[in-house]
């Protein structure tokens, strides 16, 4: 299948690796013209840089968007699945924040499901990252715990949760389930976990293919760090102007996750609803998202030039 | 690399028939002509033989065609050690040509052709070289269809610190180990290129204006059983050659007659790409929007696998100019790089011969093509130029199987030509241009339909003016069918005016060929 143009993300201005506190590379690409705001953007879970791509053609040169693959996705290096920790992504966040936000320069930070995590857990553990690098927050269908209780990827007629539990941890965490499937098993299991039942076959089929291109020890790294999150005391840390945002048919963090963080966050800037999409909203709603980002850079974003002045 | 076999032909001030280069064309021309009793000298320019395979000397060159295809019918060599050779090894196969068939004397290396302008009242070629002047009754151009480097047009270059390169001008003193290397183009020398420069290089960085469909070369080693059998029963690789050919020739019904058989190759293509990249974001970027066939189709093994290395990015956008260290995309993106590679192809429709080459009426070849694009009769001849014909002329490069085929069929023209003015006692041939324009008529309208008109791509098998000018339309058997004899009735002959005798008997007296070789077929068949 041949997937619209907006589907290829558009050509980094320039790539880069920045070395993670445990010497893990992390592959960054820089958008966008050199002096316009700084937007610093974190994929979710089993997915990579280009992730974004939908959500930076719309931004196109209004932004400087740097981008990056989290540890053992994309292009940034691979690891053992026990150096997959949330110790590990903020290590990873604040060197890329580090090496890209201009001295001065506060940043929109953005993340999508695990990519936001990161940044509730950067708040909670490096506060004077926080406060030197970030100006405002955008928290995209994510969760801060319990995510396996609470997910729907499995329906759980009463009785029999523990089931669903089970079957729903067990899904995600292991390595060759899905590689197992056949080509269109594949692609009915990612769209039904990750997408709502609105998508389109190209957001389909490229959803398959970023959730398979990770590797599968990667993907399995990740998930056990997912079912033992719990991140609930950091988000009084997070301590910036923050906007959430989710889909109404998530699956994987379904709603009542983002209100709950609306209600706990400092400085909440109220919550996004897209009615009707999936987990992936960058790829399912690239236009909201592009606009969130719009919106914290136009009211919240502090250059260089603010600080001094 | 072998010593250069040819090249101490001594320049006579006349000569029957004047091959100009020594590739593929230039060598075969020298062995076909001199076995059938002709005179002849063959210049080339540069101090050794081989045209594209003594140029094409990067790292990873080789054929795209199985080397028991592309190789000379009255030469087969069972040696061949790889399905697809590499460049060093076709080199030394066409050095070995030249010494089996004892043709070094006929070639004078290091001697340029400057110019060549018809004496009408003489009724000879009058050519400039860079070692004198020549008379030759007949002129053939072998100069080579893709032999002049092409730089992608208004890039700049000037202020690039690092260091330039085009894949047919290798330097091979240069250690890429190490180093940040851009390259240019990913067409049919790019894909050879990429992988092992990949193995060696810090950064490769691809600079991709379009991209190209790629399928599985399946290359493979010939064990040594197989060439002892070749060695002892010629019959059996004649065998393997004819399916070759056969299956090749197959090709043809997607590319002329039914585009829509290409989304085979398509399908394929796509399970190879998959195969080795899983980032669907890399492969998005790699899958082109044309029909495949539209464009070269391009075979690897390693190519996909090569892009899919952490130390490779390909960036989708043309380049610009290069700038300080940078390589400027037309995004404006910006690369760093300390080697910059040019595999952006040839002047395939702008020949430089053709500015050389002035006839009857005092108009060069470029002059007269500069309207009607490359134009001749059956790719070998072209009005108003008597007596000059053409090895792979105008329309008779193929997109599906082996030049040397076209070469040994434009050759048999020859032949027969020489054979005739011999016999018939003409000196001068001249296509009309009625006849000539039936052709082109032809060979335009059955072009019209192929893939690579309707293909919704742009290509170097097209001319600026869009129209396709290099491609043959059909299958080489066609091809060798239409170009077995001359038919008189399309060409104006005369006598010289002034009655003067034709070109000396051949100065030297073609050496026994060993008996194998000599009995080989005129048509060069399987
Ligand atoms: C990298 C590469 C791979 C290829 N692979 C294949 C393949 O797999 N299959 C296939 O069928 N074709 C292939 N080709 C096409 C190839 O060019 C032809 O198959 C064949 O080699 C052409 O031979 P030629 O003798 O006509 O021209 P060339 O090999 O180009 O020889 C022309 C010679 O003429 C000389 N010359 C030019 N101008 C002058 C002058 N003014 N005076 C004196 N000498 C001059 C040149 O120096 C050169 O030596 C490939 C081409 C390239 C570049």
């Amino acid at each position: 299948m041949r997937l619209p143009h907006d589907f290829v993300p558009p050509v980094p201005r320039t790539r880069t690796t920045v070395a993670s506190a445990d010497g893990t590379r992390i592959a960054v690409e820089v958008h966008g013209p050199d002096g316009a705001p700084t937007v610093v953007l974190g994929h979710g879970w089993t997915c990579s840089a280009g992730f974004w791509g939908r959500v930076l053609h719309r931004l196109g040169d209004e932004v400087r968007a740097v981008v990056y693959d989290q540890r053992g996705h994309g292009r940034s290096e691979h690891v053992p699945r026990g150096a997959c920790t949330t110790d590990a992504l903020v290590e990873d966040l604040e060197a890329v924040l580090l090496a890209t936000v201009p001295d001065g320069e506060r940043a929109v930070v953005g993340g999508h499901s695990m990519g936001a995590m990161a940044l509730v857990a950067l708040a909670g553990e490096r506060p004077a990252v926080l406060r030197d690098k970030v100006c405002a927050a955008l928290l995209a269908s994510t969760g801060v715990g319990r995510l396996v209780d609470e997910a729907r990827v499995v329906p759980h007629p009463g009785p029999l949760r523990a089931v669903a539990k089970a079957m729903t941890q067990r899904g995600m965490s292991d390595a060759r389930l899905l590689t197992m499937l056949p080509r269109w098993g594949r692609r009915v299991a990612v769209s039904h976990i990750t997408l709502s039942p609105a998508a389109d076959r190209h957001e389909r089929a490229y959803c398959t293919d970023v959730v398979l291109a990770c590797p599968p020890h990667t993907r399995a790294g990740f998930a056990r760090m997912l079912a033992g999150l719990d991140l609930g005391n950091h988000l009084k840390a997070l301590d910036v102007p923050a906007l959430v945002l989710c889909g109404t048919q998530d699956r994987l963090t379904p709603p009542r996750h983002s209100h709950r963080i609306t209600a706990a966050l400092p400085q909440s800037l109220g919550l996004v609803e897209l009615s009707g999409i999936g987990h992936m909203t960058p790829v399912q709603s690239p236009d909201a998202v592009a606009d969130a980002v719009r919106r914290l850079v136009r009211d919240h974003h502090v250059t260089a030039a603010t600080v001094t002045a | 690399m072998t010593p250069t076999s040819g090249g101490a032909a001594a320049l006579p001030e006349r000569v029957h028939v004047l091959v100009v280069g020594a590739g593929f064309g230039g060598i075969a021309a020298a062995v076909r002509l001199s076995q059938a009793g002709h005179d002849l000298r063959v210049l080339e320019k540069a101090d050794d033989v081989g045209g594209t395979w003594r140029d094409n000397s990067y790292p990873g060159a080789g054929c795209d065609v199985q080397s028991h295809l592309y190789s000379f019918s009255f030469a087969m060599n069972p040696d061949w050690t790889r399905s697809f050779s590499l460049q060093p090894e076709i080199h030394a196969y066409l050095h070995d040509v030249v010494r089996r068939f004892d043709v070094g004397r006929f070639i004078r290396c290091g001697v340029e052709v400057l110019g060549a302008r018809w004496d009408d009242a003489r009724s000879v070629w009058a050519v400039t070289t860079s070692a004198g002047d020549v008379l030759a009754d007949v002129l053939v151009n072998a100069s080579g269809p893709l032999s002049e480097p092409r730089l992608p047009d208004g890039v700049t270059t000037d202020t690039f610190t690092g260091t330039v390169m085009h894949t047919a001008r290798w330097d091979s003193s240069l250690d890429l180990t190490g180093r940040r290397v851009a390259v240019v183009g990913t067409g049919a020398s790019a894909i050879q290129l990429v992988p092992q420069v990949a193995k060696v290089a810090a950064s490769v960085t691809v600079m991709q204006r379009t991209p190209a469909w790629v399928i599985p070369r399946n290359q493979h080693r010939i064990p040594a059983w197989r060439r002892a059998l070749y060695r002892r029963v010629p019959a059996v690789q004649k065998g393997v050659r004819g399916a070759i050919y056969a299956g090749r020739e197959l090709m043809v019904l997607g590319f002329v007659g039914r585009p829509a058989l290409m989304r085979t190759v398509e399908l394929l293509s796509r399970r190879t790409m998959e195969k080795a990249i899983s980032d669907p974001h890399l492969r998005a970027v790699l899958t082109p929007r044309y029909r495949a066939g539209c464009k070269r189709i391009l075979i690897s093994d390693d190519f996909y696998p090569a892009l899919a290395r952490p130390n490779v990015e390909v960036v989708p956008q043309a380049v610009t100019r290069l700038e300080g260290d940078e390589v400027v995309g037309a995004g404006g993106t910006r690369r760093t790089a300390d080697v910059v590679v040019f595999a952006t192809g040839f002047e395939a429709t702008d020949l430089p011969v053709a500015r050389h080459v002035v006839g009857r009426a005092g108009r060069s070849l470029a002059d007269v093509w500069s309207g009607t694009g490359m134009q001749a009769l059956r790719g070998a001849t072209v009005t108003g130029f008597p007596n000059l014909f053409f090895l792979i002329g105008p329309n008779t490069g193929l997109g599906h199987s082996s030049m040397v085929h076209v070469i040994e069929s434009q050759l048999a023209y020859l032949l027969d030509a020489l054979d005739l003015m011999r016999r018939k006692g003409f000196d001068v041939m001249e296509p009309q241009q009625r006849a000539q324009d039936a052709w082109n008529a032809d060979v335009q309208e059955r072009l019209s339909m192929t893939i690579w008109a309707t293909g919704g791509c742009s290509s170097w098998y097209q001319d600026a003016q869009g129209r396709i000018s290099t491609l043959w339309p059909g299958t080489t058997w066609r091809l060798r069918r239409q170009t077995r004899r001359v038919d008189l009735g399309e060409y104006r002959t005369a006598r010289r005016a002034d009655g003067a005798a034709p070109a000396p008997a051949p100065s030297a007296q073609p050496a026994a060929q060993p008996a194998a070789e000599q009995a080989v077929a005129t048509q060069g068949g399987r």
